[in-house]
């Protein structure tokens, strides 16, 4: 279910399209009911599951059905019963993920500091590796089990609804997170309409989305240099070009999944705000992986009392860190994490002392998130210490080494660096332009006719020789 | 309907951009394919060798030298590993005659590859006029004959110097009269490594391919490269011997003990898969004993 490979939209030609005209046959013959709809679509979307990693897909629906039969218990017992196997739910859905994600983890990287046997042990190796999508799903269905034991609704959810809304297929691998009061009633009331008006914007969508993943995420990806740890200037210009290519990556994909959502009339989460125009890290955070940040406000800083209490310092430091780990399964997600944590901990003491222009406060945002990607960049510690090393000691930056940078590509290489540099400044430049308060969402300029149209030729033109996993699909 | 409008038009330039072979890479694997089909064509004897490959076949091995220390007519037709394990085997069984024997050496990173494509797949098919080359199944063959309408920003770059500049962006390739290189490019290379497994598609691949090969009354036999790797290296090691028994399971395999892996850099040119001149000999009369040897035990 990767949006990258061929295989996936040829899978989606080839079983929806019978799928939907088998639908209007039956329509027109009368032996259709617009009931059976939302069953087309969550065998849609179970054949691209299935066809993705039918082991994942096994894991997935057993979760699910088992979070559907404590979610009908709920009304027949009494609250705290409630709160007890909800509880015993999301803590099944979270051991469900540990073990996939961060089984090994654990074992060699945290017990093995201080049992050095476990460190030199063997790997751990999941069953079926790491699932497409759990780290996504996971957060969803835990949300939907809070949500529904916060707000206990005495509308029932049929099972057929509850499945839809967590393996709707344009999300289910890399979100946007959606939530029960946002997603579950565009389920509910499911219906194969495919407006004109619906599949002209979706269809703009995934053209914009398409631009932001093959031509600026992957011509970027091929030009990061990760195991270069000895020429500062190139560590430096591979941790902004590392910057420039994750955004895009994970907007572009965001942007399909929006796309496919609104082509079949679902209206998904905006995930990315033009979070590089941001002017502080809190606003950062607000536009960055929308609907992964609003989970963690809402279930994890809230419910640790948010900035109601003394300790909003530490609470906003372990939800980084948590955040961080989310992310990855390694001490440089953690360090990341941590390090946003502090950013963000110290601007919120800054601003209440000192005001700073606008322009500085982008300044200052812009290049503290693009040097933390550092962190995230390299997964290899001792790498990822040298580098940090040479960042910080100032004869790394003579002449001789940026000369020698210079030999990291060819002239045409540099000349394409430049070009996709350019192109992502322009779009990072338009979503700028729009996302002032009452401009409208950042994507509109893209969106606009002619650009979108253009933007879809241009992915078939501009793109990289080889195409890049996306970064999150790691997640 | 206007989007339909714009993807073919968009298509269809990329298209004709891929057909004109304006990218050196492209143009340089088309016209190598077309001196080595001829090439093939033109050999007469029976039976005779074919070496199947990326340019490490290309820049690897002395079909000439094979020839007459076997005593079999050769041909060398590596290609480009950009072309991905479906083309290159696809266009060398296209040059078969009943009798021959067919040795493939693929590189690593396209037996690791899970899609059996390469980023040069499509637009070679769209040079050569056969859109979908290679094409391994529906699937497959709808996703190479798109990519033959799909290009890049390094290709069009280059295109786009050619058409203002009007410099020849097509470079000639230099083979000899079984397909070898003749010029060989000095550089320091990088040691290389073997990684992961040999992916189900590969393996798929080959035994299609064992099969297309013995119903056209020919031979196979697999062979790894030669390759550059670091001295301490042992996971490589590890590696290429997992490579090893997925392809011994498909068909009679060529290697010696140390896995063809290499350690020393003055045996490669530019590239960790090239070799230079004179290890170019050393690695052809291996090959050659190992063909004598293996043809010796199959007659026995």
């Amino acid at each position: 279910m990767n949006f990258t490979e061929f295989s996936f939209w040829w899978l989606l030609a080839v079983v929806g399209v019978p799928i939907l005209l088998l639908r209007t046959a039956a329509k027109r013959a009368g032996a259709w009911r617009e009931t059976f709809d939302p069953v087309v679509l969550f065998v849609l979307s179970s054949i691209l599951f299935w066809s993705a990693s039918p082991v994942s897909f096994t894991i997935h629906i057993i979760e699910l059905l088992l979070n559907y039969a404590v979610f009908c218990a709920l009304p027949y017992v009494a609250r705290r019963t409630g709160y007890v196997l909800a509880g015993a739910a999301i803590a099944l859905d979270l051991s469900v993920l540990a073990y996939f994600k961060y089984a090994d983890f654990l074992v060699h990287d945290v017990v093995g500091l201080i049992v050095p046997s476990a460190a030199s042990a063997g790997r751990l190796t999941p069953v079926a590796g790491l699932p497409p999508g759990i780290s996504f799903y996971t957060f969803q269905v835990v949300a939907f089990m809070i949500d529904t034991v916060r707000t206990p609704d005495a509308t029932p959810v049929a099972l057929l609804d509850y499945l839809n809304f967590a393996s709707f297929f344009p999300l289910v691998v890399a979100g946007p997170i959606e939530r029960r009061a946002d997603l579950l009633p565009q389920m509910r009331g499911f219906r194969w309409r495919f407006s004109a008006g619906d599949v002209d914007i979706g269809l703009r969508w995934i053209a914009v989305g398409a631009f932001l993943k093959f031509v600026l995420a992957d011509n970027l990806a091929s030009f990061v240099r990760v195991a270069n740890s000895t020429n500062a200037w190139v560590v430096l210009l591979s941790v902004y070009l590392f910057g420039l290519r994750i955004y895009f990556d994970f907007a572009g994909y965001s942007c399909i999944a929006l796309g496919l959502g609104r082509a079949l009339g679902v209206r998904l989460t905006l995930n990315f705000r033009a979070p590089y125009g941001s002017r502080s890290i809190g606003e950062f955070w607000r536009r960055w992986h929308v609907s992964l940040s609003q989970w963690f406000r809402d279930y994890v800083f809230i419910p640790l009392g948010g900035s109601r209490t003394g300790f909003v310092a530490v609470n906003l430091l372990i939800v980084f860190v948590i955040s961080g780990f989310w992310h990855g399964a390694g001490w440089n997600y953690v360090m990341w994490g941590a390090y946003h944590g502090l950013l963000l901990i110290t601007a919120r003491t800054l601003a209440r002392r000192i005001r700073v222009p606008a322009a500085v406060g982008w300044f200052a945002t812009f290049n503290a998130v693009m040097l933390g990607w550092l962190l995230f960049m390299d997964t290899d510690a001792s790498r990822l210490a040298a580098k940090a090393r040479l960042l910080l000691t100032p004869g790394s930056y003579s002449l001789a080494s940026l000369r020698a940078a210079g030999g990291t590509y060819s002239s045409v290489e540099w000349l394409s660096v430049l070009i996709t540099v350019g192109m992502a400044g322009a779009v990072l430049l338009a979503e700028g332009r729009t996302s002032r308060p009452g401009a409208g969402h950042p994507y509109e300029a893209l969106l606009a006719m002619p650009f979108a149209p253009a933007l879809l030729a241009a992915s078939l033109f501009l793109g990289a020789k080889t195409f890049s996993e996306f970064v999150y699909f790691a997640f | 309907m206007k989007w339909a409008v714009v993807f073919t038009v968009a298509w269809g330039l990329g298209y004709a951009f891929n057909a004109a072979s304006f990218d050196s890479d492209l143009s340089w694997t088309k016209s190598l394919y077309e001196r080595k089909r001829d090439i093939a064509a033109s050999l007469e004897g029976t039976p005779r060798l074919l070496f199947a490959g990326g340019s490490g076949v290309h820049y690897g091995v002395d079909a000439m030298q094979v020839e007459q220390e076997t005593g079999m007519p050769s041909v060398n037709f590596g290609l480009h590993a950009g072309l991905g394990l479906n083309a290159i085997l696809r266009v060398a069984l296209e040059s078969l005659r009943p009798g021959d024997v067919v040795v493939a050496i693929p590189e690593y990173g396209i037996l690791q590859d899970a899609d059996g494509g390469g980023w040069l797949s499509g637009p070679f098919g769209a040079a050569i006029r056969e859109p979908g080359v290679g094409g391994f199944g529906p699937l497959e063959t709808a996703r190479e004959t798109f990519r033959a309408g799909v290009t890049n920003q390094m290709s069009l770059g280059k295109g786009v110097f050619v058409a203002l500049f009007g410099a020849s962006g097509r470079t000639r390739p230099l083979a000899d009269s079984r397909g070898s290189t003749s010029v060989f490019f000095p550089g320091i290379p990088v040691p290389g490594s073997v990684e992961g497994r040999m992916s189900p598609q590969a393996e798929r691949r080959l035994r299609v391919f064992r099969d297309e090969v013995h119903q056209r009354g020919a031979t196979l036999f697999l062979a790894l490269p030669w390759l550059l790797i670091g001295p301490q290296d042992h996971e490589s090691f590890v590696a290429a011997g997992r490579y090893a028994d997925a392809l011994r399971a498909v068909a009679p395999l060529l290697c010696d003990a140390s896995l063809n892996l290499q350690t020393d850099p003055a045996r490669f040119s530019d590239s960790s898969y090239h070799l230079t001149e004179v290890s170019r000999r050393a690695r052809s009369t291996a090959l050659a004993q190992q063909i004598r040897s293996a043809l010796g035990g199959q007659q026995r």
